[in-house]
């Protein structure tokens, strides 16, 4: 409710009468009630490192040992599901990166395996 | 299964029953359960992609009420299919229009969300906040949509 609570906060000041239009709602008394009042978060980080660019895209990736075997197999590189790679025996069966975190899905139906761990991959080719 | 009495009894006392005044032609239940995506209201200001990816430097926003984390997700327009490379005569089918990549290559995924993505053009709704159908371009509203509910 995080746009929905901000609405509601700013039409209070139409309703007291502090303001007559919307558009001269004062947003910094917005901001400090969403802030203190429901804890909303208002700001992205400021000053936050960006984390270290990305290496090579590998073209491929062989999965072995994965708890089901049909999981299994050569995943090659798609720009269609996600950014992420389509295994050759399965075509519904993605791999792809999210959020640092390497996962299984089929595209749209279910989300199978998310990595425990992030591990830095090795560049392939 | 089986729902003992005394919780279904709980239950049924929530329920309030359907609202009188809407979808009347409907037995009171709206035809459509979901609307991904819509009609949209076009302010003073409408963010876009670039004001999400800062791609222009803007993912900060002074006037920011709300932190958006979604990617950008668009479904797929349609399928076609294209020839398999090395294999003549053999076609695979690709989606098009499908794409779902972080909202920021560096930096985190994250952006502000500015109060005035919710305002009309000055001088044409004096009082009126529009939480949902934001003031947003198509491609932006595929993150910020999940921002409105």
């Amino acid at each position: 409710m995080s746009v929905g609570s901000a609405a509601g906060v700013a039409a209070a000041q139409l309703v007291d009468g502090s303001v007559s239009t919307v558009q001269d709602v004062d947003v910094s008394r917005v901001q400090t009630i969403l802030n203190n009042t429901f804890q909303q978060r208002i700001h992205g980080p400021p000053g936050q490192n960006p984390p270290p660019k990305p290496g090579p895209t590998a073209i491929y990736y062989n999965v072995s040992g994965a708890g089901s075997p049909e999981w299994n197999g050569h995943y090659k590189r798609t720009t269609e599901q996600y950014g992420g790679y389509v295994s050759e025996s399965c075509p519904t069966c993605a791999l792809y990166s999210f959020g640092g975190e390497w996962r299984f899905a089929v595209e749209g139906r279910e989300l199978f395996y998310v990595a425990t761990e992030v591990h830095t991959f090795a560049d392939c080719s | 299964m089986t729902v003992p009495s005394i919780e279904l009894g709980v239950v049924f006392s929530w329920i309030q029953g359907l609202c009188s005044d809407e979808f009347k032609d409907f037995d009171y239940i709206p035809p459509q359960l979901y609307v991904r995506i819509s009609n949209r209201l076009v302010g003073d200001y409408v963010m876009t992609q670039n004001n999400i990816t800062d791609d222009d430097g803007t993912r900060n926003k002074p006037d920011s009420i709300a932190v958006g984390d979604w990617s950008l997700d668009e479904h797929m327009t349609g399928k076609y299919a294209v020839p398999v490379e090395g294999k003549p005569g053999e076609f695979e089918v690709t989606l098009e229009g499908n794409f779902w990549p972080s909202i920021a290559p560096t930096g985190g995924n994250w952006y502000d969300v500015p109060y005035k993505i919710m305002l009309p053009k000055r001088g044409t709704g004096a009082n009126l906040l529009v939480p949902v159908a934001l003031s947003s371009s198509a491609v932006a509203f595929s993150s910020t949509r999940i921002e409105n509910m």
